[in-house]
């Protein structure tokens, strides 16, 4: 393949204060244009922060991560947005990421309104038009959009924050554990949905969990990480199936299954 | 022998004007029985657990009957305690020794000014049992049971130098020390990975196998409970809408909620790309939820809602 791939991630360290060692430890990976990747791993692995500094959420101790062939890494906050723009991150748990005393409505549009968005192109200049799209489109009712929150159960809620991330018309969809905070009876309607959005939107979608059959459902790649490495990369059916690395095997074996029907 | 928990017919409604929660569900555990209650956020699933330890709040007006077995130190007694007329000092003689309950956060849970090998040796102490050795050992040996590494450094450590996983391990440490009759967990490992979560359930599994110790699982995801408890309970809004053994409600569940959740569960029977199975192709949530009369006491019989599908009378 010729064409640069979308994120070069080289060597990347990021340390915390005094830690004996780092939350994320020499990692390198490419991400090309419409490809789904999954990162999984237990909780301290290094996933989250690897995707946080991905997103210019936190920053690399060193080495290098470039988006667009652009270094991101070192850009101050008011140079990045064109990346804010292109880029966007759905959390674990809506209750937190979403602001209480914001209408719902506010909330989604307030990255079109953002100063380092506003009028950038590509990023939808009609906000009311934006917000009733992005609402139908994740299975809300747009009238919904003056009420706050809590008004709204779990599954509703990420389904806010989805619509939230959506609305600049970003290329990439960063989703770190979008479903481990919800019942497992709303579950597989949130997968459905961003199985849906990520076709419909050609997105190119990065995808945190510590399921696999989570990962399996949505990506096509999947890097395995623990102690802050890359221990095991590889398509998500050839993982699934065959797993080289043994901390691989210890993490499929954990996820509890039913029995078979 | 004498179940130690029966509940009959327990309502429980918050609010002003009162907003019942609970309509009147029935059930009952034997010595050495475990059960579990499967619902979503908001089904009561919660609220049955504080009401059985009576550890709902004052505003909170509960109906029905809810009878504890008290054992003393040789067994049972056949005594019982009504809960729901108890007086609080009752209670707390029960609550920690033979009954005990694992909480789902663990950082809450526990004491963060505390070191935690005294937070397990307090409940030693206030239920008076006299440790041959001293409490330290008694609770080094629990730290042990829950499978930690270095108890005595772990001991001497407090909360927020533990992961998630420890701290749960603690919380267990902590609710089993006395050798409880019954254990209530209520989504123990729902804030943990999934690493995490099989070691916890592996170590609660072994504990109420060696003491033949029953407990009462509380639980949102149906493939946690099938590897846990011998029976269970459906939850819906507040009403119980299927019970029976675990294997026979997982192979054949009769309540489309039961039969959604089932389809929703297996994830991965699903193929990549294709759309998953959700509880609302099984189950409409426009008809009113019926729930069942009485889960049947010997449990050896699966119980249902009658009527047409979606649980309507």
């Amino acid at each position: 393949m010729s064409e640069q791939p979308l994120y070069q991630v080289r060597d990347v360290v990021r340390r915390y204060g005094h830690a004996a060692r780092p939350a994320v430890d020499h990692v390198s990976l490419d991400l090309a244009a419409g490809e789904r990747l999954g990162i999984v791993g237990e909780s301290g692995s290094g996933k989250s922060t690897l995707v946080r500094m991905m997103a210019a959420l936190d920053r690399p101790t060193a080495g290098s991560i470039r988006f667009r062939d652009t270094e991101i890494s070192g850009l101050p906050e008011r140079r990045l947005g064109f990346l804010r723009a292109s880029v966007q991150m759905v959390f674990q748990d809506p209750r937190s990421s979403l602001d209480p005393r914001m209408t719902v409505g506010a909330s989604i549009t307030e990255p079109l309104r953002s100063p380092l968005l506003r009028r950038r192109a590509g990023v939808p200049a009609d906000t009311r038009a934006r917000l009733e799209e992005v609402m139908a489109q994740v299975g809300l009712d747009p009238a919904d959009a003056r009420r706050f929150p809590h008004e709204f159960s779990g599954g509703q809620r990420q389904r806010i924050a989805i619509a939230r991330a959506l609305a600049p018309r970003p290329q990439v969809l960063v989703a770190d554990e979008p479903v481990s905070a919800l019942d497992v009876s709303v579950r597989a309607q949130v997968l459905n949905l961003l199985a849906d959005l990520v076709a419909s939107e050609g997105l190119t979608l990065v995808l945190v969990s510590h399921d696999l059959a989570v990962v399996r459902h949505l990506c096509d790649r999947v890097a395995v990480m623990s102690s802050g490495r890359v221990v095991e990369t590889g398509t998500v059916e050839q993982v699934w199936s065959a797993p080289r690395d043994a901390y691989t095997r210890t993490l499929l074996a954990a996820v509890p299954r039913l029995p078979l029907p | 022998m004498t179940p130690l928990l029966q509940v009959s017919d327990l309502r429980v409604s918050f609010g002003r004007p009162r907003r019942e929660v609970l309509h009147g569900i029935s059930f009952s555990i034997a010595p050495g029985q475990r059960v579990g209650l499967i619902g979503e956020s908001g089904s009561g699933k919660s609220v049955t657990a504080l009401a059985v330890l009576g550890l709902l709040s004052e505003t909170a007006a509960v109906t029905g009957s809810i009878r504890l077995a008290v054992p003393d130190g040789d067994g049972p007694t056949g005594r019982q305690l009504e809960v729901t007329t108890a007086t609080e000092k009752q209670l707390a003689a029960l609550r920690g020794d033979a009954y005990s309950m694992i909480f789902q956060e663990p950082m809450t849970a526990l004491d963060p000014t505390m070191k935690v090998g005294r937070q397990v040796g307090e409940l030693l102490g206030l239920h008076g049992h006299r440790i041959p050795g001293g409490s330290r050992s008694r609770v080094l040996e629990m730290l042990r049971e829950v499978d930690l590494p270095e108890v005595g450094r772990i001991a001497d450590s407090y909360p927020h130098q533990l992961s998630g996983g420890q701290r749960q391990r603690v919380l267990i440490a902590m609710a089993l020390v006395n050798d409880p009759v019954l254990t209530i967990c209520d989504e123990p490992t729902t804030a943990l990975d999934v690493t995490a979560q099989a070691k916890v359930l592996q170590v609660l599994d072994r504990h109420f196998t060696q003491r033949s110790a029953a407990t009462l699982f509380i639980t949102h995801d149906l493939a946690v409970l099938a590897g846990v408890v011998d029976v269970a309970m459906v939850m819906l809004e507040g009403h119980v809408v299927e019970a029976g053994p675990i294997r026979e409600v997982l192979a054949d569940p009769w309540h489309p909620y039961t039969k959604g959740l089932v389809a929703t569960s297996r994830l991965e029977l699903a193929r990549p790309g294709e759309r998953l199975p959700t509880v609302a192709d099984h189950f409409d949530r426009s008809i009113p939820v019926q729930g069942l009369r009485e889960v049947p006491v010997s449990w050896e019989h699966r119980a249902r809602v009658p009527g047409r599908p979606g649980g309507g009378a």
